[in-house]
């Protein structure tokens, strides 16, 4: 009986290791190309030459941005 | 030798108590039309040399080399990730034959020559925003403060190799990145004797100088004659800050600084301005000179000013008395 209960507590450890390494490696992918893609609107906003409102409001919009993909609610 | 000030520098005591000189300028003839396309997509940064002027056009990534009456020549790098190549660069410098490139989105720096060959590059842990080249074995990069991890130093010393040499210089932290930001925007410009200038685009007067090692020689406080203009911007939780913009752009040359003043726009923002503040070493306001546009960028040569308009176009001006 333990035997079973050694074995079964096993496959669920390793199956539930196999489900969520994937899931893992995604996120991180997803958090690093979010901050990338952050770090490239803060770039181009900070260059714009646009008025200093106007720059701060495009800079306020990258970091909304950077929520909304952080929170999975866009497609990278 | 610059005309400007020149009076002024013979009798210094009388300089002090007078009133800025004022200077206009003359636009240099150009090759290529004013009014036709231009070649600039967003020009970001300018450098020259005795024969060419070279700007850096972040959207293009590249650098579009013109002659200095302002006629187009060829382009310098495309956009990719090789050697030579460019993603988003934000920050150009020439010295002797080299060009130096902050290679922002590629997180590196770049070196290639005049003519666009490659000659070296090396890797850095932070978004380069500026760079300036002291010497070959000496270069200063200036880094966009992510915002997330407290305090930052900006200036980042390297050498030739690229291996790392010093950090100088704390970023403004506050917890708000938008508004830490916009305090956040220094220029770097170079100054005799292999020294450099840490000028502030906002919150502050103080031109601090550096040594190539980094260590700070001593700080100038710009003139009250010279205005730092201030606006409201929306912060945090629907609030509003007071940022003070102090230059929107600068140059240096021959131991003045060239501070470009912002002006209000139509819709009561702060953006590029139609003058430029001449400083003098010992922070005094020696001058102030008229432009015919809205200027984003400057570089000044003598009596030259290289210059980028609000319609990104590559302006060349020759200075005149008023």
């Amino acid at each position: 009986m333990k035997k079973v209960i050694a074995l079964t507590l096993a496959a669920v450890f390793f199956l539930t290791a196999l489900l969520w390494l994937p899931q893992s490696s995604a996120a991180l992918t997803r958090s690093d190309v979010c901050f990338n893609d952050w770090g490239v609107c803060r770039i181009r906003a900070f260059q714009s030459d646009e008025g200093i409102v106007r720059t701060t409001l495009w800079l306020t919009v990258c970091d909304v941005a950077l929520g909304k993909c952080l929170l999975g609610f866009t497609r990278i | 030798m610059l005309a400007i000030g020149l009076g002024c520098h013979n009798q210094i005591g009388i300089c002090r108590q007078a009133l800025p000189l004022q200077y206009s300028v003359r636009e240099v003839r150009q090759e290529t039309p004013v009014d036709g396309p231009p070649p600039l997509s967003r020009p970001v940064a300018l450098a020259y040399d005795e024969s060419r002027v070279y700007v850096l056009d972040m959207d293009d990534h590249d650098i579009k080399v013109f002659s200095r009456s302002g006629v187009f020549e060829h382009t310098i790098g495309r956009k990719g990730q090789g050697p030579g190549e460019f993603h988003l660069p934000s920050g150009l410098d020439r010295l002797g034959g080299r060009l130096y490139v902050a290679d922002s989105a590629n997180r590196r720096v770049q070196v290639v020559d005049t003519k666009g060959g490659y000659i070296s590059g090396f890797r850095v842990s932070f978004s380069p925003h500026r760079v300036l080249a002291l010497g070959p074995d000496r270069l200063v990069v200036m880094s966009l403060p992510s915002g997330r991890d407290g305090q930052e130093k900006v200036l980042h010393g390297f050498d030739g190799k690229g291996e790392p040499l010093w950090e100088a210089a704390d970023s403004y932290f506050s917890r708000d990145s938008v508004y830490d930001l916009m305090r956040n925007r220094w220029f770097i410009l170079r100054a005799p004797g292999g020294e450099f200038l840490l000028v502030p685009g906002a919150d502050g007067r103080l031109i601090r100088r550096l040594d190539a090692d980094g260590t700070l020689l001593g700080e100038t406080e710009v003139s009250g004659k010279y205005h730092s203009q201030e606006i409201e911007i929306p912060v945090k939780e629907g609030k509003k800050r007071t940022l003070r913009a102090f230059c929107w752009n600068c140059a240096s040359d021959r131991e003045r600084l060239f501070l470009l003043v912002p002006e209000r726009t139509d819709d009561g923002d702060l953006g590029p301005g139609k003058t430029i503040a001449v400083i003098d070493r010992a922070g005094g306001l020696e001058a102030t000179i008229a432009v015919p546009e809205r200027l984003t960028r400057i570089a000044v040569d003598g009596k030259t000013i290289f210059s980028i308009d609000v319609d990104s176009r590559l302006r060349i001006f020759t200075l005149e008395a008023k």
